[in-house]
């Protein structure tokens, strides 16, 4: 008897591979699809074997990202988060890392967010940059 | 020939980390003149700074082990009845160098797997998730968030939730901002800098890689200041500082500082005069010299360790 991985029970986004992306874009367009109406899908620099795309769902399932129901012999999969769901995760991940400054080398924010400043600051820096264009506007 | 070799590396390793304690405390005495320049000449003075210890090592041991040229910098001197220029050797450099040498692999290893693989699989994700407008690429979430990630093609991404509370005037200034470190590949510059300085003590290179970063930003600041306003892209700073803030209160912990407040008086500030090249190359002869200086003192203190 084959044993299977437990299901992910993470409230973490797990890392995904370019051809998991690929088969969650399809599922987004298209609900309830089988491996092999997903494989048909793909575009062509992602196009690979059929196995190589039951193995990929069966991961995404157990990351439970996918849901799957069993129609004939085949399984029928659709995506558990929405698109939008996805990128909130994935962006949430980025800012709280943001936060705890390990992604701080990696990535240029346009405004840290690791940054603590307080509103009162925010408030002088306001005064001075109104100041600042008063100036210039009496100067022109 | 494996006792040479691991001199060699011995000396290579060793000098990294000694070139780095000297950088780190030489660099208190140089910060306010460099912070005083222009900032984007100075995020590139900083990067050579940073870069100098493994170079400098590297430009040292090859000197050293270099009969040629070392001839030039080492003191006339017989061990035994071998009087000739020979690089210094120890037999005992064998263990320090390995262990020098794991400690130097894990550190730029662990660089790497930090930084290099995490960017590139966010960046890859972000990029076939989100929606490509052009300018940008389009995340849809609710969480403000403007950034560029990436390495060699790095990619401009503003979340939904963002371009909902910004003007279409502060959307212009984010976009010259981010266009800037697009320019001026400042991802990939962080990375090096992190990768000159993997092997040191943390603490070492801390305030110069901190520095580094500022400057960064403040130069990109400056670059969309050239297209808008100084006080369109500060206004802009402030802006999107607040609504961070009101997005995520936790993080926002009430003390005066940081680099938000730093970048917006620097964009209010009268602008900043480059270095004069001429000053620039008489620094770096003046360094070059320091090394070559230390080549004697460094070889009769690999022999003494013998």
């Amino acid at each position: 008897m084959v044993r299977r991985k437990p299901v992910s029970l993470s409230n973490t986004l797990p890392q995904l591979g370019e051809l998991e992306l690929a088969l969650l874009k399809a599922l987004w367009r298209r609900p309830e699809q089988s491996a092999q109406q997903l494989r048909q899908q793909l575009p062509g620099p992602q196009q690979c074997s059929l196995s190589t795309i039951q193995s990929t769902l069966e991961r995404l399932h157990r990351k439970s990202l996918v849901r799957r129901k069993k129609c004939g012999h085949a399984f029928v999969y659709c995506a558990h988060l929405d698109r939008a769901e996805l990128l909130g995760k994935l962006l949430g991940g980025v800012i709280r890392q943001l936060h705890t400054g390990s992604l701080d080398p990696i990535l240029s924010s346009f405004v840290d967010f690791a940054d603590k400043i307080d509103a009162s600051t925010l408030d002088r820096l306001d005064e001075l940059v109104q100041k600042r264009r008063l100036s210039r506007l009496e100067e022109d | 020939m494996l006792p040479l070799l691991s001199s060699i590396l011995l000396c290579v390793l060793a000098l990294w980390l000694l070139f780095g304690a000297l950088t780190a405390l030489v660099y208190q005495r140089l910060r306010p003149a460099l912070l005083a320049i222009d900032p984007a000449q100075a995020s590139n003075l900083l990067l050579a700074w940073l870069a100098l210890p493994p170079f400098a090592a590297v430009l040292a041991a090859c000197v050293l082990y270099s009969p040629d040229l070392a001839q030039w910098f080492v003191t006339g001197h017989c061990h035994f009845d071998i009087c000739g220029q020979h690089g210094p050797q120890s037999t005992l450099a064998i263990v320090p160098t390995g262990l020098l040498l794991a400690w130097t692999a894990f550190a730029l290893g662990r660089c790497l797997v930090r930084q290099w693989l995490p960017a590139h699989r966010l960046g890859k994700q972000l990029r076939s998730a989100g929606d490509d407008s052009g300018d940008f690429i389009s995340i849809e979430s609710a969480a403000p968030a403007a950034f560029t990630l990436g390495w060699f093609r790095p990619g401009i991404f503003i979340s939904t939730g963002m371009q909902a509370v910004c003007s279409a005037a502060e959307i212009d200034c984010i976009l010259h901002h981010e266009r800037a470190h697009q320019k001026r590949y400042d991802n990939i510059r962080l990375l090096m800098a992190w990768l000159f300085t993997a092997p040191l003590p943390r603490g070492w290179p801390g305030t110069t890689l901190e520095d580094m970063k500022f400057c960064c930003e403040t130069a990109c600041d400056l670059s969309a200041a050239q297209r808008l306003s100084r006080e369109a892209v500060a206004a802009a700073i402030i802006r999107v500082a607040r609504i961070q803030q009101t997005a995520s209160p936790g993080a926002s912990l009430a003390f005066v500082g940081g680099r938000t407040e730093q970048r917006v008086l620097a964009l209010l500030d009268q602008p900043k005069a480059p270095m004069a090249s001429e000053l620039v190359f008489v620094s770096a002869a003046a360094t070059l010299l320091v090394i070559l200086a230390l080549i004697n003192p460094v070889h009769r203190t690999i022999e003494l360790l013998r």
